[in-house]
């Protein structure tokens, strides 16, 4: 279980990260991004989970009740919205969402 | 640099990145067997100091304030930097010669009934989740994100918004400006009144388990709840304005 938890975050890393290298379009990188990130909470909760123990919540609560996320998802959300801003705006200059078209940057 | 020699000088790195990666975690703790002290500290403390239920909550709102206010902070950041981006380019068809033009999304008669019996109940949700955050799973970020669904939901609905060219919405810019000074207020106010930054004390405990108990983690949570939903509809508004939305014909 310890090998499957760690295992799960280091490919989830390094899979996104072939992505972003291996990707012909902006957004392609976007969402690789976003895996390499989700990577992280994996690891997090890999390294926090205790086996047999609760939840720390300790009101009454009517069973069903969801919602629980990280403050990171977030501004994960929102750094994304920037991203796609960003590839809008890069292919609004080069007619292009393939990095390796894109050719020299103009100011 | 070509292609392939990029990915060659990235498969060299990747392997090395792999390799530190397994040596680093063959030192973590195994999984499920976490021993950590701080994680039983602040359990133990949230309830008798702070009559907080929700631990998750008390951690992310009172013991690391500080961190979430930087948070909020990226999250303010974010939504501004997407309106710079999006904004009208020179060169670009103008809609400045009609600001005035009434937008409407493309949708239908079946998406307009669900988004219409979906705007309330989606509103309640999202206040219910804000107000809750220190008793039960849930909190400014998560409610915040419901009640821009909210605006979401209303919009596919058919609601005409108008949005002024180079402007982001003037309410969302309003309401996530609040929320983001009601934070940092609500941080100098435990700075005044309790002695610490971001301290939550001053507010009072109140009951365990009541609405209005947790110190001043409510205040913060809604604080949360208005920014994120601003930031959210700001960007949003931004993507729709791009091309997602069709100037309404002038009814004949």
């Amino acid at each position: 279980m310890t090998l499957l938890a760690y295992g799960v975050a280091a490919w989830l890393f390094l899979a996104g990260l072939v992505g972003i290298v291996r990707s012909r379009n902006l957004i392609g990188v976007v969402i690789c991004l976003s895996v390499v990130q989700s990577s992280t909470y994996v690891l997090l909760l890999a390294i926090g989970y205790r086996s047999g123990a609760k939840a720390p919540i300790f009101a009454d609560i009517p069973s069903g009740t969801p919602v629980v996320t990280l403050t990171d998802v977030v501004v994960e959300a929102t750094v994304t919205a920037v991203l796609l801003a960003l590839a809008v705006q890069a292919h609004k200059r080069f007619g292009t969402l393939d990095p390796d078209r894109m050719g020299v940057m103009r100011g | 640099m070509s292609r392939s020699a990029r990915l060659i000088v990235f498969a060299a790195g990747a392997v090395g990145l792999a390799a530190l990666m397994a040596w680093g975690f063959a030192g973590l703790p195994d999984f499920g067997g976490y021993t950590g002290r701080y994680g039983r500290i602040v359990a133990q403390i949230a309830g008798p100091d702070r009559a907080a239920t929700n631990t998750v909550t008390f951690t992310a709102f009172d013991v690391r304030a500080v961190d979430t206010l930087v948070e909020e902070f990226i999250v303010f950041a974010a939504a501004i930097a997407a309106v710079a981006l999006l904004r009208h380019q020179r060169g670009e068809p103008e809609r400045a010669e009609h600001p005035d033009d009434v937008l409407r999304p493309r949708t239908s008669p079946a998406l307009m009934v669900v988004g219409a019996a979906l705007a309330g109940p989606t509103t309640v949700i999202a206040l219910n989740v804000i107000a809750h955050g220190a008793l039960t799973p849930g909190g400014g970020f998560q409610g915040g994100v419901v009640l821009a669904a909210t605006a979401v939901v209303i919009v596919a609905a058919g609601a005409r918004v108008r949005l002024p060219p180079d402007e982001p919405p003037r309410f969302a810019e309003f309401i996530h400006g609040l929320g983001a000074a009601g934070f940092v207020l609500l941080g100098l106010a435990g700075l005044v009144f309790a002695g610490a930054f971001l301290n939550t004390t001053w507010a009072g405990h109140g009951t365990t388990g009541a609405l209005l108990s947790g110190g001043a983690i409510p205040l913060l949570n809604v604080a949360t709840g208005l920014e994120v939903a601003g930031a959210i509809i700001v960007i949003l508004a931004e993507f729709l304005e791009q091309n997602m939305l069709v100037v309404e014909e002038p009814e004949s």
